[in-house]
């Protein structure tokens, strides 16, 4: 009986210890990412707890290269911020918007299309669930969608603190030591050009799968901003690599029930791109101001 | 159910405290339905390929005993082909097919024979081969043959290894059976320590380097000599660490009720020769081989000839045993190159050829690892094609950048390996100066959990999926 006694007294001294470490370093390294102020993370923060501006973009790692919300708001007089994030799809924008919502209405959304966004993409709900953990108690509706997606990572991101934030201790020490990528309420300019030989490149996946999930998120988003009677635009923004089975077409037939269509300028700067480009997905500083600047002569008049 | 899963903590935490408050007599029972239970969250159906095998074994073992002269060699005989013929059909049928069709194919013939279509039982290179070597070591007189049914299933089926190992003995663990195992708060503990740290090697290291070797691989006709470099001296720590964590947690999972298994891994990238590696690395399936096939062939006994085919031979098999396919093959022949090399070459192993005894020791060391590395190419190819192009793109440096992947991962990836390193190498020579997990200080040893599970909790990485060695 001794024995079993020593190894439970122990097993809670450890676990009390354990638990007592992973609040207090959780809280400090907690402290140091809701203060970020570069990186992804930074601006997840920013969607999920203070975006307070009339102009809010949504998209991936396009969106957040493309539009610049300087030049925006200078132009429309409007406050602007583009939450663009690396890697996502149509679920995170989704999601985030609904986390926006929940404390806040902009004006006009933008959504940027990425012409690959609807494909299916495995894993990207665990992709989510780690994007999202940090902001489990920050956030009801960010609470109820880890909640929807796995009770599991609900409940130990619940009990623990430093499991929200696996993986990030790098990161955060990064963006706080503001080491790498800048970003200007969100735009992340790119500096550098593709030679000029580079060439537009069409691309033709044989396996090409729309996943139902991402077209219920697109017009998830739709609905929520027509509820909200909040403008959406739906652009697609400059590339050098055109997908053949695209995102347009199923977007229109989605957007046309509501009566929208997307702005698609995704050949805008051919036949020579190549200057305005830093690689082929993504438009340099140059071509990022200058796309901008169409978007708010072209779009907005209609829009605003 | 795998070990790094919440499943398995569930199942571990009602398994391990029934075991000890049920009465000593009815514990098999407990340690037979838990392993049942573990092996048929799998496949369930595959439990059917279990039952066959140790029938068959646990007949043909008594009867060994029982028989004399011929009868008892018929007896093993058959057992091994019981055993054998499992895994010649669930493993290497679809592989013999294949090379079949290749060769009828390119003299004009298509092959007849239709393919299989099934999944691997999950380790069943590893239960088979506990089984032979139950019944060789009753027809060697080693071992009396087990006459209870549960203890001997039990044997097969002990659900910490009974899919990726240690290939244990039946003169290590059978009499552990039989025995009471009591309470005791030193294995307990010691157990706990074990499992804690293979769970560290396997979700802090392995899975996070599988990020990055992972995304290579899927794309390695894109990437630089470099690249590929890195990638493969981070699958060489990846298969490390998953396989050495899955022993720890394995071995560590038996300490807490009192069974020893064997040591699998022993710091094995500390080897200063490849016959050393091997000392070191899955000491339970290269000691089988060894003592089942090695010596049987006739081991370093004979000519020189004879003696380096008996490598060759051996490694080849071993490479075969991992994988039906032909890069893990050549992965054993080329361990079985190396070996033949260091035999031949032994003279310049034992020189001091850099003047200064500790920095030859680090050459030879370097060298090891870097042939072991360069084999464990052949081994993560998904075929052979993959392989000889990356060879091609890291002997020629194919040019181009080093690919980061997320820059933090790979900071990652590199500060575990090196945390790693260092570990090993304070264990391996100054175990007796700095102790963590044993230290006398009871603050110390604390600190040194708190640390590994918060480290695990912050930097682990929880869906890296299973464990390499399940495949085999």
């Amino acid at each position: 009986m001794k024995a079993y006694y020593r190894l439970f007294l122990n097993g809670f001294i450890i676990l009390l210890v354990l638990i007592v470490t992973d609040k207090a370093l959780g809280a400090l390294i907690e402290h140091y990412f809701f203060t970020e102020k570069q990186g992804d993370s930074a601006i997840t923060t920013h969607g999920v707890l203070h975006a307070r501006e009339d102009i809010l973009i949504f998209g991936s790692s396009r969106a957040s290269h493309h539009y610049i919300p300087a030049l925006i708001s200078g132009k429309s007089g409007l406050s602007c911020y583009n939450l663009g994030r690396d890697g996502m799809k149509m679920l995170y924008y989704e999601e985030l918007l609904v986390a926006v919502l929940s404390y806040h209405n902009p004006k006009i959304v933008i959504l940027d299309l990425n012409l690959s966004d609807f494909e299916d993409t495995p894993q990207e709900e665990e992709l989510l669930t780690t994007v999202f953990m940090p902001y489990i108690q920050k956030n009801k509706a960010v609470s109820d969608l880890i909640y929807r997606l796995s009770k599991t990572e609900f409940a130990l991101a619940n009990i623990s603190t430093l499991y929200r934030l696996n993986s990030l201790p790098l990161s955060i020490l990064q963006h706080n030591l503001e080491i790498g990528q800048k970003q200007f309420n969100g735009y992340e300019p790119l500096f550098g050009t593709l030679p000029k030989t580079s060439k537009v490149i069409f691309v033709d996946k044989k396996n090409y799968k729309e996943s139902k999930a991402q077209l219920k998120a697109f017009e998830n988003i739709v609905q929520l901003t027509q509820s909200k009677h909040i403008k959406l635009c739906v652009l697609v923004s400059p590339g050098m690599k055109i997908h053949k089975n695209n995102a347009v077409k199923t977007a229109n037939r989605i957007l046309n029930k509501y009566r929208l269509s997307v702005y698609n300028y995704s050949g805008l700067f051919s036949p020579d791109p190549a200057p305005l480009f830093y690689d082929i997905g993504h438009l340099n500083e140059v071509g990022a101001r200058a796309f901008t600047n169409i978007v708010i002569q072209r779009v907005f008049p209609k829009e605003i | 159910m795998l070990f790094n899963s919440l499943h398995f903590l569930l199942f571990f935490i009602l398994v391990t405290p029934a075991f000890f408050l049920l009465p000593n007599k009815q514990r098999w029972k407990l340690l037979l339905a838990a392993s049942c239970y573990f092996y048929m969250t799998f496949v369930p159906v595959y439990i059917l390929i279990l039952v066959f095998t140790i029938i068959i074994d646990y007949i043909a073992g008594i009867y060994i005993e029982n028989s004399k002269g011929r009868k008892r060699k018929f007896f093993l005989i058959l057992s091994l082909l019981a055993n054998i013929g499992v895994l010649a059909v669930f493993k290497y049928y679809n592989f013999l097919n294949e090379n079949l069709s290749f060769l009828l194919g390119n003299i004009g013939y298509q092959n007849p024979v239709p393919y299989l279509n099934m999944l691997l039982p999950i380790g069943l290179s590893f239960h088979t081969f506990q089984a032979m070597s139950y019944t060789i070591e009753v027809y060697r007189g080693h071992q009396k043959a087990e006459r209870h049914f549960g203890i001997y299933s039990l044997y097969v089926m002990f659900y910490p290894q009974l899919v990726a190992g240690p290939i244990e003995r039946p003169q290590n663990i059978l009499h552990q059976f039989h025995e009471k195992q009591h309470f005791d708060y030193n294995n307990v503990v010691d157990g706990l320590k074990l499992m804690l740290w293979g769970l560290f090697q396997k979700v802090v290291i392995a899975d996070r380097l599988s990020i990055y070797v992972n995304a290579v691989y899927a794309n390695s006709d894109q990437h630089s000599g470099i690249t590929l470099i890195v990638a493969n001296v981070f699958f060489a720590f990846q298969i490390y660490c998953d396989f050495s964590g899955y022993s720890y947690i394995a071995i560590g999972c038996a300490k807490v009720m009192g069974y020893d298994l064997m040591t699998n891994f022993r710091r094995p990238y500390l080897a200063a020769s490849i016959k050393e590696f091997w000392s070191r690395w899955h000491i339970s399936l290269s000691t089988w081989f060894r003592d089942y096939l090695y010596f049987p062939l006739g081991g370093n006994r004979g000519s020189k000839a004879r003696w380096y085919m008996n490598l060759f031979i051996v490694f080849m098999i071993s490479g075969l045993w991992h994988g039906a396919n032909w890069t893990f093959i050549i992965w054993g022949a080329l361990h079985g190159s190396y070996q033949i090399c260091s035999v031949q070459f032994k003279h310049l192993n034992q020189r001091n050829i850099l003047g200064y005894q500790p920095l030859t020791n680090a050459f030879h060391v370097l060298l090891t690892f870097s042939l072991v590395t360069f084999a464990w190419i052949f081994f993560r190819a998904t075929n052979l094609n993959q392989a000889f192009a990356i060879c091609k793109s890291i002997f020629t440096l194919k040019s181009g950048g080093l690919y980061i992947g997320t820059p933090e991962g790979f900071a990652y990836s590199v500060i575990w390996i090196l945390f790693l390193l260092v570990v090993e190498y304070i264990t391996e020579y100054k175990s007796d100066l700095i102790q963590v997990f044993y230290s006398p200080v009871k603050l110390i040893r604390f600190t040194g959990y708190i640390c590994i599970i918060l480290i695990i909790i912050l930097f682990g990485v929880f869906n890296g999926g299973q464990f390499i060695y399940f495949q085999f």
